[in-house]
């Protein structure tokens, strides 16, 4: 078991390698000359600056050496807790990323939590009791989720709450640990929806998986037991239909990522799904590089703990 | 067992058996059905917008601004006074288009390269894996805006990000089709009579993997939609003044949506029924294409 | 051969069983009023090609037809004097794999992947005879023991798929008896397995009837699987029982052209050598298009057309113990065309 883990976190470093070569690579294409493109402010190309402020910038930046030699500039700092400053404030890029970060994270943990919650149990229900009414109707609700865009939703509740119940998104925003129940009143609204969302998939997939376990042969002779209906489930239908929803958890995790930004867009909430937004609009590249690798990064990691998971759940692959 | 004899059936024959097919799939999933006359209505609608639509989606009126909707204007108009109903059908062209284009140009790169890695094996397979798996550790949508964020917005740069972004999977799906059908004995038996390698993976290989590959190509297109108008929607997709559902939708129209809530509707409906469309088409082709994966 | 005892009424009765799957292709009759009796430590083997109905009328007296597309559609199957078709779930929850179990043809995928082999049986002792943990393990090793798996033991902890296609065959029939029950129903038990393994799993079968007085329904397609641990013989076609008799006399003295076709298609060791095997023409039947007439007789070779297209055969008495479902008296030593019309003529 632990050669396995070994193993699975040796094979991670060449991914994560490459995601920072991407990223690098990236925002390294940007047509035009990112200097002048600052200096102009806005990212409006036009007239950028006289020759000199340009040139000094580009040296600031590092940008007139061999690329190679900037990218390991910034791995280098990266390793060492560095991600460079901000163009647009400043300030470091980590700090103004640790400033977000919380909120996000509240964000992304309740949806997860409103998608399993509603998901796995409407999934497992359906399954149960295929085609009837209640199947039909819980497929039809997930498939609204499917395919109704979050952000679609979003601005549909937010203008329900403000056109109906005179709600004015609150101005400024309240961290959680000042006071909970402000905070929850701002991050309730995104994470419905996002959860909303996420819980049709996870529906979707749980309902299908649960079925495809029901048939198989092994559940045949369960039932020939004798055994009721909860421990047939629970015992042999679920260890076995947690594999795939588990993987499916992992991709959700990457549709969070996605849903943060939009979901922040809409409710104007500090996070790091707007920030990313903001810093492309304002052309701020190291936040941009560093909040792209930071979630890259985090869903490599996800999908590596999924994985391993799957060696504790799953007998046959651990030998 | 499958598709080695049917590649030489004649093609009369075969186009008669498609339209028969399609028939008989009409009848027997009415909501796949459903789906394709969704599709076939906004394709049409996205194909004929200049002469389907009412009005001109680019004319600002002045004097009918956030117009409720009306005889003359059926949806209403926007912050411009500009016809919505006529934005809706010209936005079809947009989502359609850049969806369409996006899913055909991402999966068959993909496929090639899943093709190639698959049969080649080896080191090719090993680079080509580890570029899928480093692509696929991006979010889909983060990936996307890096992409536009970096090549500029426009029409051409979101359908090339879109489709960066849809390769991968495009790739496992049919690498994977690639190596359970390479051990198959009908293959070996290509192989043992001399055919070249190119033979091989044309005229055997490659029809046995054409159902995943339409299976998760379908699968991607309403995806692909929903991206393009999250992109617009945030301001980084196609570039106005081009109608494109998403930016109507945009964070900018909040403050004239209260004010005209009609404006918030009809995109989002519009988006709702084409992914719908194409959703319930993948899941009608999957549950046919399916079985008969299985028994092959 | 242990002592039947003729007395006591049978186990189990099933009394024309009726169970119908709805297709695309219309209604089938996947059994189609069948009836047979088991008595208490008998073996029965259920005889006949694929479709001819012989799992589903297993699922059928286990209550596992799915449903849907299957529904039993009429008929009764009495075990131990109560009707299981008329049962509330429950109560056939209790019996299933208590006093009736059965065991299912894969090993490979009967048994779950996730599981421990000594978890799996466990629960069913467990979950019948409310046993604590101690003593489920106790008779778990009892009846690893019993399958003839050395080790017991140290098998409790194995999964599934570190142990051989014989030994988890033997496991899943440890499964079957875990709770003793009176009747165990073995469906293509050794269909799956080699011929030397296939041969050690009946000693098996012999041996459990012997020390445990278990009745048994062995249901196959081999006949060679039958002649060796069956004390009556019931073969099936098209839904239907075509033939019943003691085995002995079944093999000697075949009285429906099916079962002289099944019989005549095994490979024998006292017939010549380069003697042909002789199978039988044409295709099973397609169940959803069966009309009033025999179902063998599209294949059978003393068809006598007017006769066996009319008419859905009885089965009816040949000899003691023995009754055939064929309009004519058939036999070994009949020719084509020269067949007497069966005593009492065709209802």
């Amino acid at each position: 078991m632990g050669a396995y883990i070994v193993r699975r976190l040796i094979s991670v470093i060449p991914t994560l390698i490459g995601v920072t070569i991407v990223v690098f690579l990236v925002m390294r294409l940007l047509p035009g000359d990112v200097a002048g493109m600052i200096l102009a402010g806005d990212g409006e190309s036009g007239s950028s600056g006289n020759m000199e402020a340009r040139e000094t910038l580009r040296e600031q930046l590092g940008l007139n050496l061999p690329l190679h030699e900037q990218y390991f500039t910034w791995i280098g700092g990266l390793l060492q807790g560095d991600a460079g400053l901000s163009l647009w404030s400043g300030r470091p890029v980590l700090d103004e990323i640790g400033r977000r970060i919380p909120l996000t994270i509240e964000l992304a943990l309740l949806s997860i939590a409103i998608a399993m919650g509603i998901g796995l149990p409407a999934g497992m229900i359906a399954a149960l009791k295929q085609d009837s009414w209640v199947d039909y109707a819980l497929r039809g609700l997930s498939i609204g989720g499917l395919a109704m865009p979050p952000f679609w939703l979003g601005t549909l509740l937010m203008l329900f709450m403000v056109v109906w119940f005179n709600w004015t998104p609150p101005l400024g925003f309240v961290p959680f640990f000042t006071n909970p129940w402000m905070n929850l009143q701002q991050v309730i609204w995104p994470a419905l929806v996002l959860g909303y969302a996420t819980a049709a998939v996870i529906a979707r997939m749980t309902r299908s998986t649960m079925l495809e376990v029901l048939r198989e042969d092994y559940v045949r002779t369960a039932r020939a037991k004798g055994l009721p209906t909860t421990t047939l489930v629970i015992t042999h239908t679920l260890r076995n239909a947690m594999l795939p929803i588990l993987t499916l958890a992992a991709i959700e995790f990457g549709f969070m990522l996605n849903g943060t930004v939009i979901m922040e867009t809409i409710f104007t909430l500090p996070g790091i799904g707007r920030y990313l937004i903001d810093a492309i609009l304002h052309r701020d590249y190291p936040v941009v590089q560093a909040i792209i690798l930071m979630m890259a990064v985090s869903f490599v990691l996800v999908n590596l703990l999924v994985d391993l998971l799957y060696g504790v759940l799953d007998p046959r692959i651990r030998y | 067992m499958t598709d080695a004899t049917a590649s030489h059936s004649d093609a009369e024959s075969r186009l008669t058996r498609t339209v028969r097919a399609i028939f008989t799939f009409a009848l027997r999933k009415p909501l796949g059905a459903a789906g394709l006359v969704i599709i076939a209505i906004f394709g049409v609608l996205a194909i004929g917008a200049p002469w389907l639509a009412p009005l001109d989606p680019f004319q600002i009126n002045p004097g009918a601004l956030l117009a409720p909707p009306s005889p003359q204007y059926w949806l209403g108009t926007d912050e411009f006074g500009r016809d919505i109903m006529s934005r809706i059908i010209w936005g079809a062209r947009v989502s359609m288009f850049v969806g369409l284009m996006a899913v055909a140009i991402g999966s068959t790169l993909g496929a090639v390269l899943g093709l190639v890695g698959g049969y080649l094996g080896g080191v090719v397979d090993d680079i080509i894996q580890r570029i899928v798996e480093v692509l696929l550790a991006f979010p889909m949508l983060v990936l996307a805006l890096a992409m536009v964020a970096a090549l500029g917005s426009s029409t051409w740069n979101v359908i090339m990000a879109l489709a960066v972004v849809l390769a991968p999977n495009a790739a496992r799906v049919v690498r994977s089709s690639v190596l359970t059908i390479r051990e198959r004995p009908f293959v070996e038996a290509a192989r043992n009579m001399g055919l070249s390698d190119r033979r091989i993976l044309f005229r055997h290989i490659l029809p046995n993997c054409v159902a995943p590959f339409i299976i998760t190509a379908t699968a991607g297109i309403g995806t692909t939609i929903l991206s393009e108008a999250s992109l617009s929607f945030l301001g980084l997709g196609t570039p106005p003044p081009t109608p494109s559902w998403g930016a109507m939708l945009s964070n900018n129209m909040h403050s004239y949506m209260v004010e005209a809530p009609w404006m918030a509707l009809a995109p989002g409906i519009a988006l709702t029924l084409v992914v719908f469309g194409f959703n319930f088409l993948g899941d009608a082709l999957r549950d046919v294409l399916d079985p008969k994966l299985r028994a092959g | 051969m242990n002592a039947i005892d003729k007395a006591q009424p049978p186990i189990l009765d099933v009394r024309d069983l009726e169970v119908h799957f709805r297709t695309r292709e219309g209604l089938v009759r996947a059994v189609n009023r069948v009836s047979f009796s088991l008595r208490r430590g008998e073996t029965l083997g259920l005889v006949g090609e694929s479709g001819s109905g012989k799992s589903v009328t297993s699922l059928a007296l286990m209550g596992l037809v799915p449903n849907p597309p299957g529904v039993i559609a009429g008929g009764s199957v009495m075990f131990d004097g109560v009707d299981l078709l008329k049962l509330p779930k429950k109560r056939m929850r209790n019996i299933r794999g208590n006093r009736m179990a059965m065991i299912f043809q894969d090993p490979m995928t009967s048994l779950n992947p996730t599981l421990t082999i000594g978890r799996q049986l466990t629960e069913v002792v467990r979950h019948h005879k409310g046993l604590n943990r101690h003593a489920a393990q106790e008779r778990a090793i009892e009846l690893l023991d019993l399958v003839g798996i050395p080790s017991p033991a140290r098998r409790l902890g194995d999964y599934p798929h570190h142990l051989s296609g014989g030994m988890r065959q033997r496991v899943m029939i440890a499964i079957g008896l875990a709770c003793d029950p009176e009747v165990l129903i073995a469906d293509e038990s050794t269909t799956a397995l080699d011929v030397t393994i296939q041969a050690d799993i009946l000693g098996l079968f012999a041996s459990i009837r012997e020390r445990l007085g278990t009745a048994l329904i062995l249901i196959t397609h081999d006949m060679g699987v039958v002649a060796g641990v069956a004390d009556r013989v019931a073969v099936m076609y098209g839904g239907r029982i075509v033939e019943q008799a003691p085995v002995h006399e079944l093999f000697a003295r075949p009285r429906m052209p099916y079962t002289m076709g099944l019989l005549r298609s095994i490979p024998r060791l006292d017939e010549a050598e380069g003697h042909r095997l002789t199978p039988i023409r044409g295709t099973p039947p397609n169940l959803a298009r069966l009309g009033e007439a025999c179902a063998f007789a599209p294949r059978c070779d003393f068809f006598a057309a007017g006769v066996c297209d009319r008419v859905v055969p009885p089965l009816r008495p040949v000899a003691p113990e023995h009754r055939a479902a064929c309009l004519f008296d058939v036999t070994l030593d009949t020719t084509v065309g020269a067949m007497r019309p069966a005593e009492g003529g065709a209802p």
